[in-house]
């Protein structure tokens, strides 16, 4: 019987569920993309088709690839994808979050970008405009993205016949063990292209990526030690002394857009910017109802049970959806005069965020303009009782990047520090997410309205603007 | 209608529902199989390897083997030969599902990934005062070492086996990465880095090592793969039903030795005269089970299997007979495979080390293929007689409660048919390794079954 059908079968048996349900709800989105990781390339996105992660796959090795290699003085960059990052252990953990999920593919953090989830992958200055993509080993979506593609080594796994019969046509070539088929050639291929500076996807001195709410990933560490010892081996003594980190350069490919990202990222929140509540009734309607969310209350307490019964004066969720009290037919003055202060910090962003700076000095900049303007920053999500003037409305801001996982520049106090050492570039995609904890003193101290703000934006040489619509308006819920 | 060649009886018909014999509590059977292994399996692998600590370093990015043996998707694990009958178990990290089964568990310190997590359960995460969420991966980890004083401390990184060929796909890891090596390294300090070896070998016997509660899902799992390949083959209508129609991994070979399957782009609809072979399984988290079946389609006019089907599983019984007998715990994977052999070719049949027809052999002899592969959680990991993978699973040594597929492959000439033709069939059993000798857990196949 034929062996890779076997093991097929019973793959297919244990992840029938996940699978089934992401091919149904969209065929055309490339497997192994969600939105905790890469929004805009969700496979629940209908723009998300595959001609288009094709092209943004195809403008980012024209248009970002020669320019990161070049930036970084690397003229080689080997990339290896093991497919055991593959295992589909990330979707049942992350499962019970009611997040689109189910898809969740290989944890490397270039898996679109390569459109691969198993590959040893090598680019290579070889001067002019653009770079030399191979494919030295393994599968990828998108064949015509690259020069070469060499496909899977039938000695992969070493369960074929092939290497059975490698192995008697080679008696002195064999290597010891299946690790020394990995890279068997490459030394070759590389002595051949002669690189200077060769870039491995290991790690260095950058932390993970983690800065994410959601505990996922957008870089790894890298290879793993055998991975590094073997390729070590293959590349030889010359030119595994030429082997350097490229984990700055991977943050850049990753963090620098292209237009049609731009394009996709700002219509792929459509729906979610399509906003508006069904009616309730106050004392039955629960969170659960309004699929989800949650209710910051009065003393900072906050309450996302989907058993929460809704109450008149609630605020719900990101935004001000303010839930009607018996009676009122509009919001209450203290509501409004959130709103007012929540525009009035969005102009201060606005006014302020450009190209060029650090995320973290475009951070220390935005304190001081809110404390100029009357409000208190804080470095937590949290009304701080302490902070100083009770009458003073307390922002918090955590503007992380957005379409491709919560990855640098990030303008908050929060994830690793190097996220904060990364300039903005041109057409950064991020949230504009801010936090205003506004005080009710007539309500007792400490009492306050807190509302959460998470829009969509890119930065361009105007600043700060919008792709889709933000949120504009106070939301009644009746 | 199904009838089988020679054997008692059918197995049932109905599809049992997993829900009905697995236990309720399935966490409770979970953390007692991790109890059982730490205490039975692991003195005995650390043992057998030399090695008197294991660092087991998990990251949450890395589908790591162990996950399901330690209770854990990313920590820092500890385990030390102190000396007396059991070993020390030490977890640093805060995700442990079952913090009984370790004498030590640290929440705080090593297992820091979240740093730079905005929040973590709905608090916010106090962040480390430091550039790099590297710089606190191994706090403190050297005072615990140096404690300890260990000789020979396995860390699971590669060394010389192959990574993941002990199985079609991904059932190891090459293990830590390069980055966690070096810091590993640093922070133990030159005299505790010099005795670090890898603990791949060691890895690989504990995850081969079963306890008697995986022996009992064996068997209820094994149930309803029975039951399942029971509906499959209830489903077949002569002339109507498609292979592509059949559940499973579904094939059947022509005369010629050209394999049918039912995942071919054109549709093969099975008639009269066809041998054809499912096999299925059943399992969950912990343990899975795998079946196979063989059947004969009847061609019109036929009431029972003509008589090169009965040949062909009179051969298979003999062969299952010399497995049997021959397959036992203690000798390596590949001295098992050169003595079953052996046997097989003294019983008078051609050894075929490739699942194809040998055109070049003797062409009065039938031809057997053998996989004894392990079967378990955790993929093919474990001794494996069998000419495929890599050579270190045959030099692995079967452990008692060794569980397995029983699986070989019987390639009957029939000359009258033609140079080459031959009949085809293959075996997916479970069986495991007892002090007694070879048993199945639940049945074997218990004969072609017969279609009309």
């Amino acid at each position: 019987m034929n062996k890779v059908r076997i093991v097929f079968a019973f793959f297919c048996m244990l992840f029938l569920v996940q699978e089934s349900d992401a091919q149904t709800r969209n065929p055309e989105a490339m497997p192994g993309i969600s939105p905790a990781y890469y929004g805009m390339f969700s496979s629940s996105n209908p723009y998300a088709t595959v001609d288009m992660l094709d092209h943004i796959r195809r403008e980012k090795f024209d248009l970002i690839l020669p320019r990161v290699m070049r930036e970084h003085e690397i003229d080689m960059w080997i990339h290896v994808i093991r497919p055991w990052t593959w295992s589909g252990n990330e979707h049942r953990r992350l499962e019970h979050l009611n997040l689109n999920y189910s898809n969740i593919d290989s944890t490397d953090p270039l898996r679109y970008e390569f459109g691969s989830n198993a590959a040893v992958l090598v680019f290579t200055d070889r001067g002019g405009d653009r770079i030399e993509r191979v494919v030295y080993e393994g599968e990828v979506t998108d064949a015509g993205a690259y020069d070469i593609v060499n496909g899977q080594s039938p000695f992969i796994n070493q369960e074929n016949y092939e290497i059975m019969d490698y192995v008697k046509k080679n008696p002195d070539k064999v290597p010891e063990s299946e690790m020394g088929y990995r890279f068997m050639g490459l030394g070759e291929f590389v002595a051949e292209r002669d690189p200077k500076r060769i870039g491995v996807n290991y790690a260095e001195e950058l932390s993970l990526a983690e800065g994410s709410e959601t505990y996922t990933l957008a870089l790894t560490d890298g290879i793993s030690y055998a991975d590094h010892l073997h390729l070590t081996k293959a590349l030889g003594d010359k030119y595994a002394k030429r082997m350097v980190s490229a984990e700055h350069m991977i943050l850049d490919y990753l963090s620098r857009r292209v237009i049609s990202e731009i394009v996709l990222f700002g219509i792929s929140d459509l729906d979610r910017t399509e906003r508006g509540f069904p009616d309730i009734e106050l004392g039955v309607t629960t969170l659960g109802d309004l699929r989800g969310g949650y209710v910051r209350h009065a003393d900072g307490s906050e309450t996302d049970d989907r058993d929460y019964v809704i109450q008149g004066g609630d605020l719900v969720g990101m935004g001000i959806n303010y839930v009607l009290r018996k009676g009122e037919t509009g919001p209450s003055p203290e509501v409004e005069k959130l709103w007012e202060e929540t525009l009035r910090v969005r102009e201060i962003l606005r006014e302020n965020l450009r190209v060029g700076p650090t995320a973290g000095e475009m951070c220390d900049l935005l304190a001081r303009k809110l404390e100029e303007a009357g409000f208190i920053y804080i470095d937590r999500d949290q009304y701080d009782i302490n902070a100083g003037d009770p009458e003073k409305t307390q922002v918090h801001l955590d503007m992380h990047a957005m379409g491709k996982g919560v990855l640098a520049p990030r303008i908050s106090p929060m994830g690793p520090r190097w996220h904060w050492d990364i300039k903005i570039p041109l057409l950064h995609t991020w949230a504009v997410e801010y936090m205003v904890h506004m005080p009710v003193p007539e309500w007792g101290p400490g009492q306050h309205l807190y509302t959460c703000i998470h829009d969509d934006a890119v930065i361009t040489e105007r600043g700060m603007e919008y792709p889709n619509p933000p949120f504009n308006e106070i939301q009644l819920i009746r | 209608m199904i009838m089988l060649v020679q054997a008692g009886h059918a197995q049932q018909q109905e599809t049992i529902d997993p829900g009905t014999i697995m236990p309720d509590d399935s966490v409770e059977l979970e953390n007692r199989i991790r109890s059982e292994k730490f205490d039975k399996i692991l003195p005995r692998v650390m043992r057998d390897n030399n090695i008197d600590m294991w660092i087991h370093i998990m990251r949450s990015w890395t589908p790591d083997p162990l996950r399901f043996g330690l209770g854990a998707r990313s920590g820092v694990f500890i385990f030390t030969d102190r000396g007396e009958g059991r070993i020390e178990r030490a977890a640093f990290g805060g995700g442990v599902r079952d913090p009984k089964v370790y004498d030590i568990v640290v929440e705080e310190g090593m297992e820091r990934e979240s740093g730079g997590n905005a929040f973590k359960d709905g608090i916010p995460v106090e962040q480390p005062d430091t550039t790099s969420e590297l710089d606190i991966r191994f706090v403190g980890l050297k005072e615990f070492v140096v404690e300890r004083d260990p000789k020979r401390i396995g860390v699971n990184y590669m060394d010389d086996l192959a990574t993941a060929s002990s199985s079609e796909n991904a059932s190891l890891t090459d293990g830590i990465s390069y980055k966690d090596y070096n810091l590993l390294i640093e922070a133990l300090g030159e005299k505790y880095a010099q005795r670090v070896c890898s603990a791949e070998h060691l890895i690989m016997d504990y995850l081969a090592g079963r306890v008697m509660e995986e022996i009992e899902l064996s068997a209820q799992f094994g149930v309803i793969a029975a039951a399942n390949l029971d509906r499959e083959f209830g489903k077949v209508v002569p002339g109507v039903t498609k292979l592509s129609d059949l559940e499973g991994n579904v094939f059947l070979r022509v005369p010629e030795g050209r394999e049918i399957h039912a995942g071919d782009s054109k549709p093969y609809v099975l008639k009269g005269g066809d041998l054809f072979t499912i096999l299925h399984g059943a399992g969950n988290q912990i343990f899975h089970s795998d079946l196979g079946g063989n059947a004969y389609i009847l061609r019109e006019g036929e009431t029972e299997a003509p008589p090169e089907i009965k040949e062909v599983w009179k051969h298979a019984m003999t062969v299952r007979e010399i497995l049997k007998d021959n397959i036992k715990a203690g000798r390596t994977a590949g001295d098992t495979l050169n003595l079953l052999v052996r046997k097989i070719e003294e019983a008078g049949y051609y050894y075929n080390p490739i699942d194809n027809y040998d055109k070049s052999a003797d062409p009065e002899k039938t031809q057997i293929h053998l996989d004894c592969h392990a079967i378990a959680r955790s993929g093919l990991v474990g001794p494996r007689i069998s000419p495929l993978g890599p050579d270190w699973v045959r030099d692995m040594k079967i452990p008692l409660l060794h569980t397995f597929t029983f699986e070989y492959m019987v390639h009957m000439p029939v000359p009258k048919w033609g140079k080459g033709k031959h009949l085809y069939i293959a075996f997916h059993d479970g069986a495991v390794v007892t002090e007694d000798g070879v048993v199945f857990p639940y049945k074997p196949d218990q004969g072609i079954r017969l279609i009309k």
